[in-house]
């Protein structure tokens, strides 16, 4: 059973109560939601580990200035 | 508050508080006989404070008063999850509509990183310790929430966090979060809970401080 502590500050007054329906409602969607969050970003490639691995695969300076500009800003931090 | 001579202080014969400075100009002998002067300190005030006695979902300190300058919360503990760490998130005014952004710099070791969540529905507090980190070992956050009370700007809170994964080299996290409530409604609740868990652990502490003005 989930219990919510629940400290009223005008009282003093401290409750345990379980989460009624909405509350459990909104319990269930926010952890689902943390258990995607966490799922797209373990899924997310390292920014660095792409960007030695396109400097590896260039064979050509073209091919070699293509993956640099392609992947150095996100391996320095820029906005994917 | 402003600086004051104790010349200039109020004279009072009012029970005395804990949080005010008083000099007394007549000690009397009881009641009314008293006199005294006062000034409210600055500084933290606790305003409540829970330790776990069983687990808990989350934990709410409901019914904040406006009175104070600004909002701390101070907590530490674990968390049940099946991991080594969870974050804690944390919410205002029960409001769960996807208005929370943060952005986060995390050390691990030697490595630094960044995270950043928009538009969701609470925000990062910090990090506890969680099942498989090491017996004992807990998480810690301190937060603060300026100008709570103001109705004309958004809402912002700062936190520093720390938790031990482990008690290897490098085994720990110091987290510091910034985010942002985008609403002008002045705080009146703050919601702390775990983000998998399910669950605070038992003996898991959290406390809620003011901040006295002038």
């Amino acid at each position: 059973m989930a219990d919510i502590v629940e400290v009223d500050v005008a009282t003093g007054k401290q409750v345990i109560r379980p989460l009624n329906a909405p509350e459990q409602a909104q319990r269930d969607a926010d952890i689902a939601a943390a258990k995607q969050r966490e799922a797209d970003n373990a899924a997310k490639p390292d920014p660095l580990v792409e960007l030695l691995t396109a400097i590896d695969s260039a064979s050509t300076v073209p091919a070699l200035k293509t993956a640099l500009r392609t992947h150095l800003p996100r391996a320095f931090g820029a906005p994917s | 508050m402003a600086d004051s001579k104790l010349a200039d202080l109020t004279e009072d014969t009012a029970p005395l508080k804990d949080d005010w400075v008083y000099k007394v100009i007549n000690a009397g002998t009881s009641g009314s006989d008293r006199k005294v002067k006062n000034a409210r300190m600055g500084g933290w005030a606790v305003i409540a404070e829970t330790v776990l006695g069983a687990t808990a979902t989350s934990v709410s300190f409901t019914s904040i008063p406006a009175t104070y300058r600004s909002l701390k919360v101070v907590a530490q503990g674990r968390i049940s999850r099946s991991a080594a760490r969870d974050p804690v998130m944390i919410r205002f005014n029960n409001d769960s509509s996807a208005i929370y952004y943060d952005e986060q710099l995390i050390a691990l070791n030697t490595s630094l990183s960044g995270a950043g969540a928009a538009a969701a529905t609470s925000g990062n507090a910090g990090r506890f310790a969680a099942a498989t980190a090491p017996a004992s070992a807990i998480g810690l956050l301190e937060l603060v929430v300026p100008n709570y009370a103001g109705t004309t700007f958004h809402k912002g809170w700062t936190s520093t966090s720390y938790d031990a994964q482990s008690t290897a080299a490098g085994g720990q996290d110091l987290v510091i979060i910034g985010g942002l409530w985008a609403s002008t409604s002045a705080i009146n609740r703050v919601d702390l809970l775990p983000s998998v868990g399910p669950d605070f652990e038992i003996g898991s502490t959290f406390t809620l401080y003011g901040l006295h003005g002038a």
